[in-house]
């Protein structure tokens, strides 16, 4: 099960109130054990006349943060049954610090922010999707109060399976609805000849067939997928913008999927939707 | 710049003038001084494949390196058009269009012809008409028609798409040597360039065409029995003129673009047809192998010069194909260019360089595989009528399989219509450059291009000089590789200049932000 042990990576801009309150939300509907709150500070990134100010004040600058981000998560956690720890680290690279710290506290959900306003700052998503084993959640920096509805993009491979599983999973914890969601499109720089309306029905019906044999050889009862034309979009957009029409507050994703040749791999897509502008949060299952 | 405009034309005059003028001039040259100028430039282009030869097979290597690098390297996430441009075509259009301007004609005229005469013909000291033939044959068909050939159009393409769409300077030629030259050119050095690159395209395009309706003429008499003969041709030429100039007129995105499509749909069902009324499994045989054979000796066969062997084949093959794709290269990569914004470096080369080429491995396995297979396993004779006339070399193949009036009337539909979108690309490109830079200039201007290249192509086809004029082409291939290494030196600059700019800029904001942060915070804990 998820959230059991979550480390949350804060980096001390206004984002951080908007992943407390989030994680105090998962930390009380999925009980979790123990949550951890890191912040690296990048020391190439320092001037020196920072060092001037510390001088001044008589402490190190890890104490400061140390004691900043107690007080913040203090204020938040003050009533929760968790001890919600602080960690301030001091190295060049946030995402092997992060993957460090992941693997030796064996946590299994890693809870990220993620800015909309500031495009390609902060910390730097992509790599870290690489480079972690643990599932990623990453939270827009936008109220959000609910889990309502999620909304779980498939390719009906055995891995789709999984993550349906774990999804409804969540669903069941949270009294949320679970909308499995399909976007098929025609790879039609390879075909250029095929009609594509027709194409597109064959694609539709073929999809059909594939939900209800992955459906078959699950326990999963009564969920009904949608399926999403992906047009020139691409699966990422299409999800996006599905979510935000169904007015879904999780998207739940694989961070594998089928070959590539479909293009509809979840791996490239996962990429895809960790640089998109979005305001749901966004779940990557491992 | 300032330019003269009016409703029909929007022109720069410093390029538009000089151009006209020296076209003119050459063509009455041409003409009456007939057969001593051919010889002049025969020798001319003797002289340079004998002693250059080497210069060109270096420079075109160097290409190839530079293309790899920059697909490679962190230059490739540069995005043509800046990081917020969108790509203007869908893939398959973008491909289509690639596709169409750079070689079509060729695949048609050397499909068969090509691998043909490689085969019949000793190739380096080595015996014709054996399977050894055979694949050596195919080697060489794709080392000119593979990556080496789509790098020279990729990386000056990549520059001129660099310089106008990320750097804002206009879409001609001048603009690729800004960082050496600076402002300069803007002044004469800059309009000699642009002047350079008009007329080239001009000729380039007005030979092929001549040359070219050859072939249709060729192929419509052994269909219908037409004459043929140079009148014919010059008809042949109007009708596809005329089309072009529709093309031209409704602009990249209805004309050129919708006929590309249809060309390449044309070139599909053209080569899945021979491929199933060919030997089909013996033609996907010969292209895993060829492919192969191909990217086990591609450094090899790029740098051979025939040093030890002491003969001279490549200069009528390799080196003229060098020589011959570096003087297309201003007009081709112009085009590419023009299409190719909102692509990154690194999709653009992928694109460029790719795709074109193995779609053309394939073409060439399939056409020029049936050929070789009536000779090699049918026992027919086909390569002494290809060596008498490349022309009817695809007829006179397809004649030997089912259907062929069939499919010699769609190897004739697929010539025009290659030769009507190479026509109306390299109109848009001259109409480009002598608008000083403007991607879209009037009508009347894009019909008075289109227009000239068939009064060229007619006149010379007529009064005699088509092959003094493409051998003039040839010739200027050299010093023009030797202007397009100046040019790496200076894209290079450039790209490495934007690379690090780019990375600065990202890491610049990322570390103020992160300053005011802890600035802030350390503020905030003195005051408690």
């Amino acid at each position: 099960m998820l959230f059991k042990k979550i480390l949350v990576a804060l980096d001390l801009t206004e984002i951080d109130d908007f992943l407390l309150r989030y994680v105090l939300f998962l930390v009380e509907k999925f009980k979790t054990e123990k949550v951890w709150f890191v912040h690296n500070i990048k020391r190439y990134d320092l001037p020196e006349s920072i060092d001037d100010l510390l001088v001044e004040i008589g402490k190190p600058l890890e104490q400061l943060i140390t004691e900043e981000l107690q007080e913040k998560v203090g204020s938040v956690f003050s009533n929760s049954s968790v001890e919600p720890s602080v960690l301030v680290k001091y190295s060049d690279s946030t995402s092997h610090t992060l993957r460090n710290i992941a693997e030796n506290l064996e946590v299994d959900t890693l809870v990220m922010g993620k800015k909309n306003a500031l495009k390609g700052t902060g910390i730097q998503v992509g790599k870290i999707l690489r480079s972690t084993k643990q599932s990623i959640l990453l939270v827009p920096d936008c109220q959000v109060d609910d889990m309502t509805d999620l909304v779980v993009p498939i390719d009906f491979s055995e891995h789709s399976k999984n993550l349906l599983n774990i999804a409804q999973e969540i669903a069941n914890t949270v009294t949320a609805n679970l909308q499995p969601a399909h976007v098929y499109q025609l790879p039609r720089w390879f075909f250029p000849y095929i009609a594509e309306e027709k194409a597109n029905i064959s694609l539709l019906t073929a999809a059909e067939k594939s939900y209800q044999k992955l459906m078959a050889s699950t326990n999963l009862e009564g969920l009904e997928c949608v399926y999403l034309h992906g047009k020139d979009k691409g699966t990422a957009k299409t999800i996006q913008a599905y979510a935000v029409k169904q007015k879904s507050n999780l998207i739940v994703l694989g961070s594998k999927g089928k070959n590539r040749i479909t293009g509809l791999q979840l791996g490239s897509v996962a990429e895809k939707f960790s640089q998109l502008d979005w305001h749901i949060p966004v779940l990557f299952v491992r | 710049m300032s330019n003269k405009t009016n409703k029909y034309f929007d022109i720069y005059p410093p390029v538009f003038y000089p151009s006209s003028i020296i076209i003119v001039l050459f063509i009455i040259l041409t003409l009456v001084i007939g057969k001593p100028m051919e010889q002049v430039f025969s020798n001319l282009q003797s002289g340079i494949t004998t002693n250059a030869g080497w210069l060109l097979v270096l420079v075109v290597n160097i290409f190839l390196a530079l293309a790899l690098y920059f697909s490679i390297s962190k230059i490739g996430r540069i995005r043509l058009g800046g990081k917020d441009a969108e790509p203007e075509f869908s893939t398959f259009g973008w491909f289509s269009m690639l596709f169409s301007a750079g070689l079509g004609i060729g695949l048609l005229f050397y499909g068969v012809g090509e691998p043909m005469m490689h085969f019949s013909n000793s190739v380096i000291n080595e015996a014709p008409g054996t399977a050894e033939a055979a694949k050596t044959a195919m080697k060489y068909t794709f080392l000119h028609y593979g990556l080496h050939a789509w790098a020279i159009y990729a990386v000056l393409g990549v520059a001129l798409a660099f310089f106008a769409f990320n750097k804002g300077l206009p879409l001609t030629l001048r603009s690729v040597f800004y960082p050496l030259l600076g402002d300069k050119i803007n002044g004469r050095i800059g309009d000699v360039i642009d002047i350079i690159a008009v007329v080239a395209t001009l000729f380039g395009l007005a030979t092929s065409l001549g040359l070219g309706v050859g072939q249709i003429s060729a192929g419509l008499n052994y269909l219908f029995g037409t004459d043929d003969t140079a009148i014919f041709q010059v008809f042949l030429i109007a009708v596809i003129t005329g089309a072009a100039t529709v093309s031209v007129v409704l602009g990249l995105d209805k004309g050129v673009r919708v006929l590309s499509e249809f060309n390449m749909r044309l070139a599909i069902i053209f080569l899945v047809s021979m491929l199933i009324l060919g030997p089909t499994v013996y033609l996907l045989d010969s292209f895993i192998q060829n492919v192969g054979l191909y990217f086990q000796n591609v450094i090899g066969l790029g740098v051979l010069t025939e040093v030890y062997e002491g003969t001279t084949w490549q200069h009528d093959w390799t080196i003229f194909y060098w020589a011959w794709w570096i003087a297309w290269s201003p007009f081709v990569a112009m085009f590419i260019a023009r299409v190719s914004k909102g692509r990154t470096i690194r999709e653009f080369f992928l694109g460029v360089m790719l795709v074109p080429s193995l779609l053309t491995f394939l073409w060439m396995s399939v056409f020029g595989g049936s050929g070789i297979f009536l000779e090699l396993q049918q026992g027919i004779n086909i390569s002494d009528a290809v060596n008498e006339n490349i022309a009817t070399a695809l007829f006179v193949m397809l004649e030997e399989y089912p259907y062929s009036v069939l499919t010699s009337f769609l190897g004739i539909v697929l010539v025009t219509s290659f030769f009507v979108t190479s026509s109306d690309s390299g109109s848009l490109v001259i109409d480009s450059i002598t608008a000083g830079g403007k991607l879209d200039a009037p009508v009347g201007q894009r019909i008075f291009w289109a227009f000239t290249e068939g009064a060229v192509a007619a006149t010379l086809l007529l009064g005699g000089g088509l092959k003094a004029l493409q051998t003039a082409s040839i010739v200027s291939g050299l010093p023009f590789a030797i202007i397009l290494i100046v040019m790496c030196f200076s894209l290079v600059k450039g790209l490495h200049e934007e690379v690090e700019a780019m990375e600065k800029e990202e890491k610049a904001i990322e570390r103020t932000s992160y300053q005011s942060i802890i600035t802030d915070l350390i503020n905030k804990r003195k005051e408690k």
